[in-house]
């Protein structure tokens, strides 16, 4: 089973949701607002959430980043008529399942012991994290 | 307990879009015109090989059809590149989120205590500018700036520039780069054609 989707599996109907939106005060870059949500109050420590939050910003904000590295390659594979691409990710896709992995191993490590399941913010576009506060009744995650 | 395979998202995707190849190529409903520009480039260009290139390789050089046959490479792999990818569709919103954006707004009443029948906006403020965005009320969410909802393909597209339907998608943050390549490649390509097309002419007389 696809633990990484357990959050689209389960409905959860009667479980908590809470959004995390974007942040826009420094332009369009893919960022996340860091305001604590107050349903994860005693559930989670503040300052291990404002590092979740930062390591996504900062993945996202290397995804987009123009660096030298980023050019030559796209470089490269445009010469191949981006059929290079049919075997290799490109570097956002890169950086996007790396965001995808370090979401999973926080959900592991912190956010399930405490009944908390953060979800990707790719499966909702980018627009919002997705956290779900899931009810006492159910099953340990 | 056996568990059920869940369905793919391609399979169960709320806009009109199509799927090929087990959901890895994704197209507008009517691919009809896609078809017909690539017949066009495909045919053009067999026509520009087959006799005007038959004639130049002997007559000027074998770089003619080398480098037109890398041109036509690229025009076709951007085009399908174009075609056939996700352009940045933005997917539809929860339940969950539209009952908590649902809950969170609250309507403009005039002095009556009526609710005004206006487009639901929301104010962002984007790196210190003011932004008004907009509702969408088939995707149940609100717009990020610069997204765009296709009437065509009945989704939300984020950067959406327009629908083309030579190509036969939306052009949005995904496929520009590979749209805007496509365009020039093949102006070049047309240019390119035309310029031995006519040096063909004028070597035969």
């Amino acid at each position: 089973m696809n633990r990484q989707s357990r959050g689209d599996m389960l409905s959860l109907d009667g479980a908590k949701k809470i959004f995390i939106q974007r942040d826009f005060s420094s332009g369009m870059t893919v960022k996340f607002q860091k305001n604590f949500p107050e349903e994860l109050r005693g559930k989670i420590d503040p300052q291990l959430f404002y590092e979740t939050i930062e390591e996504i910003n900062k993945c996202f904000e290397e995804a987009e980043r123009l660096g030298a590295r980023n050019t030559v390659e796209s470089c490269l594979a445009c010469m191949t008529a981006y059929l290079v691409y049919l075997c290799v990710d490109t570097h956002y896709e890169k950086r996007v399942k790396k965001v995808r992995q370090y979401i999973h191993d926080q959900n592991d490590k912190i956010y399930s012991k405490q009944g908390v399941i953060i979800l990707d913010p790719m499966e909702r576009g980018l627009r919002c994290i997705e956290v779900i506060i899931v009810p006492e009744e159910f099953p340990p995650y | 307990m056996p568990r059920t395979q869940l369905p793919k998202k391609w399979q169960t995707h709320p806009g009109n879009n199509r799927f090929f190849c087990s959901g890895r190529c994704m197209m507008a409903k009517d691919t009809g015109i896609f078809w017909f520009t690539c017949a066009l480039i495909v045919g053009t260009s067999a026509l520009f090989f087959g006799f005007d290139c038959v004639y130049l390789t002997t007559k000027l050089s074998p770089a003619v059809p080398v480098v037109g046959g890398m041109l036509v490479v690229f025009v076709l792999g951007t085009f399908f590149r174009t075609g056939c990818t996700d352009p940045g569709i933005l997917p539809r919103s929860t339940d969950a989120e539209a009952a908590f954006l649902e809950q969170q707004y609250e309507p403009e009443r005039d002095e009556n205590g009526q609710v005004r029948n206006q487009p639901r906006l929301q104010e962002l403020t984007v790196a210190g500018q003011s932004i008004k965005v907009k509702f969408c009320y088939t995707c149940r969410m609100f717009r990020p700036p610069r997204a765009s909802h296709c009437s065509v393909c009945n989704n939300c597209v984020d950067r959406f520039d327009h629908h083309c339907p030579w190509v036969g998608n939306c052009i949005g943050v995904r496929n520009y780069r590979y749209f805007y390549q496509f365009i020039l490649s093949l102006a070049l390509l047309a240019a390119y054609i035309f310029a031995f097309a006519v040096t063909t002419l004028v070597l035969r007389e």
